[in-house]
């Protein structure tokens, strides 16, 4: 038997005997995917890095609801936003065997991916665009005869599912060529809806809170086919349907130190979701076609998030900058037992991050301008090995004054990332159904997204 | 989360209720109370006042706010000191122009700065005194000041012709100002 014979041999056996009912899946089973994705409200504060915990308008009912009480008129602000967001992603010639059966799982790599096998196809790109309602906020200041008292109420699209990731390896040999391709399109988000009020306290400080009401859907669809030396044909679909419902609130300060420096801080609650989840899949293997439906209902909690900025006005410009940070790490499954279970790989899998956004506005009175840019960074929640390159990004952004009751601004923003994740290529397990090994492919993912954001706002 | 909401709540109502600094209602005036005793007692209270010339706004007021006054007005005028639609007085017709747009100056010239955005209860009125007379329209740096100079007929002379003028601003904006606040 030649080597060739014998790995053939191999990869027959792997594939025949093995049962890969849970082939296609990522080892980060757990990641949650409304856990750091923020998407961005406002293109005056987007325009500005995303800087907006200090920025006066309507979308203060979201940053920082101190600051509603900086609006004097009766406000209507409504925004769009459209993205495209692109994946390219690489398979490594590499492949990690891991072995479930002691305490902790071992893991192996092996190079290259199958000996004898040379891999004629590694990587693929894909994009796809999403044109969304970002938000509608009414703001409307009570008369006050000293201080202000200022209440919101509105909606905003703050967590973004909009994904794509497409996956397309081949390895060939003497025996023939094992193809894989798989397509991931992801969509839906989280809307924010939300009550609050701003009240000033003294000229110089304002307290703000708000309620907020989450609902969304998630749409997961992800379709793989693997053709394995001819011998092994398979072709799997899974439709995941995630519906979102959630509260929280927040709590803010707005504070004046001088006439031209401000500071803003809040305090936002974790967030308890409760999430009903709707799968449905089906396996054609070998001719032989199945179907399976699933349904679960569990709460996710998200961690405490804190949040600061500051402002500084010199005449026809303001400088901003804000952060906020969160211990993903504390991210929780509640109300089912096999959802708990994932909580300690929670804990392996994520960690705490600070977002760090920085921008600028000059005006430019006469013409009615306002010119705006930003940078910032927006660390994955994910701990670093899995980290390729952390996601940062830079926005422009340009605003217009129309008489004095309109406002129309448009912000571009770009961003870019890189991670790694496991591909489980295929899994074995035991006669109870206990997961023994999994051979895994190692998949670099460089992500990158192009936002615009139009919003435009009417003071009555 | 629940104690959370609890206490989220009572922080509000606390707030809202414990006299905080934003008052809705103005403190209720003695009875038979004209609008000339509230205008000379407003600095009893108001001692600050000109130091906002938004009446609550503190922060910043960068320059061209005031060279291209549309900027204020947007995000600092609050909308209950706006003249009613309906008020033939209404001075901004052309809120096009920063050059025409002249709040409350009715004379055709450009007003001064402090004197743009003043509320409406003042409007007409020069600003107030320590010593309960009125000075000239303006005080462009914003704070108040005792008036340091002049003569007591001199200023009696003033006094006379500044009431002159309330009182035909008065009747003209009488309905404005119960709304707004200054006058009875």
């Amino acid at each position: 038997m030649t080597r060739h014979s014998s790995v053939a041999v191999f990869i027959i056996l792997f594939f025949i005997f093995l049962p890969i009912t849970n082939s296609a899946q990522y080892i980060e089973q757990v990641e949650e995917i409304s856990a750091g994705n923020f998407f961005g409200y406002g293109a005056r504060q987007m325009g500005m890095g995303g800087a907006g915990i200090m920025a006066i308008d309507g979308t203060a009912l979201f940053y920082n609801p101190a600051n509603l009480a900086r609006i004097p008129r009766i406000e209507f602000i409504f925004g769009i936003s459209n993205q495209n967001y692109r994946d390219r992603s690489s398979v490594r010639p590499i492949r990690k065997i891991v072995d479930y059966g002691t305490a902790i799982a071992q893991v192996e790599t092996l190079s290259p991916r199958f000996q004898g096998f040379l891999p004629v196809q590694t990587s693929e790109e894909d994009s796809k665009n999403n044109t969304r309602i970002n938000s509608a906020i009414i703001t409307v200041p009570y008369p006050t005869y000293r201080g202000s008292m200022v209440i919101g109420i509105g909606v905003a699209r703050s967590v973004d599912f909009d994904k794509i990731f497409i996956l397309n390896h081949i390895d060939t040999s003497e025996l023939g060529d094992i193809i894989a391709a798989g397509s991931e399109f992801q969509s839906g988000g989280l809307y924010q809806w939300g009550a609050g009020i701003g009240i000033d306290l003294s000229p110089r400080i304002a307290f703000g809170g708000a309620l907020y009401l989450y609902t969304g859907k998630h749409d997961y669809d992800w379709n793989y086919d693997l053709d394995s030396l001819n011998i092994l044909s398979y072709t799997k679909e899974d439709l995941i349907t995630d519906n979102y419902i959630g509260f929280n609130m927040k709590a803010a300060l707005s504070v004046r130190l001088n006439q031209a420096v401000a500071i803003g801080m809040t305090a936002e609650t974790p967030i308890s979701f409760n999430v009903e989840e709707e799968l449905n899949g089906y396996v054609l293997e070998n001719g032989a076609d199945s179907s399976y439906y699933d349904y679960i209902e569990y709460n996710v909690k998200k961690p405490f998030v804190f949040s600061g900025g500051i402002s500084a006005q010199f005449n026809n410009a303001v400088l901003m900058a804000d952060f906020d940070y969160t211990d993903w790490s504390q991210l929780e499954y509640g109300d089912n037992i096999d959802m708990e279970a994932y909580n300690d790989d929670i804990r392996l899998y994520y960690e705490d991050a600070v977002r760090f956004r920085f921008g600028g506005e000059y005006v430019i009175p006469k013409a009615g301008l306002s010119l705006r840019a930003g940078y910032f960074i927006d660390p994955l929640p994910i701990k670093s090995e899995f980290i390729n390159n952390n996601r940062n990004g830079y926005s422009l952004g340009v605003g217009m004054l129309i008489d004095q009751v309109m406002t129309i601004d448009l912000a571009f923003v770009h961003a870019s990332s890189g991670r790694n994740s496991d591909f489980i290529y295929s899994t074995e397990y035991d006669s109870s159904d206990n997961i023994l090994s999994s051979h895994n492919l190692i998949i670099d993912e460089d992500i990158s997204y192009n936002r615009l954001f139009l919003t435009t706002a009417y003071r009555f | 989360m629940r104690k959370a909401f609890v206490i989220f709540a009572v922080s509000i109502l606390l707030l809202l209720i414990s006299g905080c600094y934003t008052i809705l209602q103005h403190p209720a005036a003695e009875e038979n109370y004209d609008a000339d005793d509230y205008r000379a007692d407003c600095l009893g209270c108001h001692t600050d006042y000109h130091e906002y010339p938004y009446g609550y706004f503190y922060g910043n007021y960068p320059n061209f706010w005031w060279s291209t006054p549309r900027w204020g007005h947007y995000y600092a005028y609050p909308w209950w000191w706006d003249n009613y639609w309906y008020d033939g007085s209404r001075i901004n017709s052309d809120i096009n122009d920063d050059d025409e747009y002249s709040p409350r100056s009715s004379s055709g010239e450009k007003v001064v700065r402090r004197d743009a955005l003043r509320p409406p209860y003042t409007m007409g009125v020069t600003p107030i005194t320590r010593s309960g007379g009125a000075s000239d329209a303006g005080s462009e740096g914003g704070n108040v000041s005792p008036k340091a100079s002049g003569s007591d007929n001199q200023k009696k002379q003033e006094d006379e012709k500044a009431q002159d003028k309330n009182e035909k601003k008065e009747a003209e904006d009488n309905k404005k100002a119960t709304r707004r606040g200054g006058g009875r």
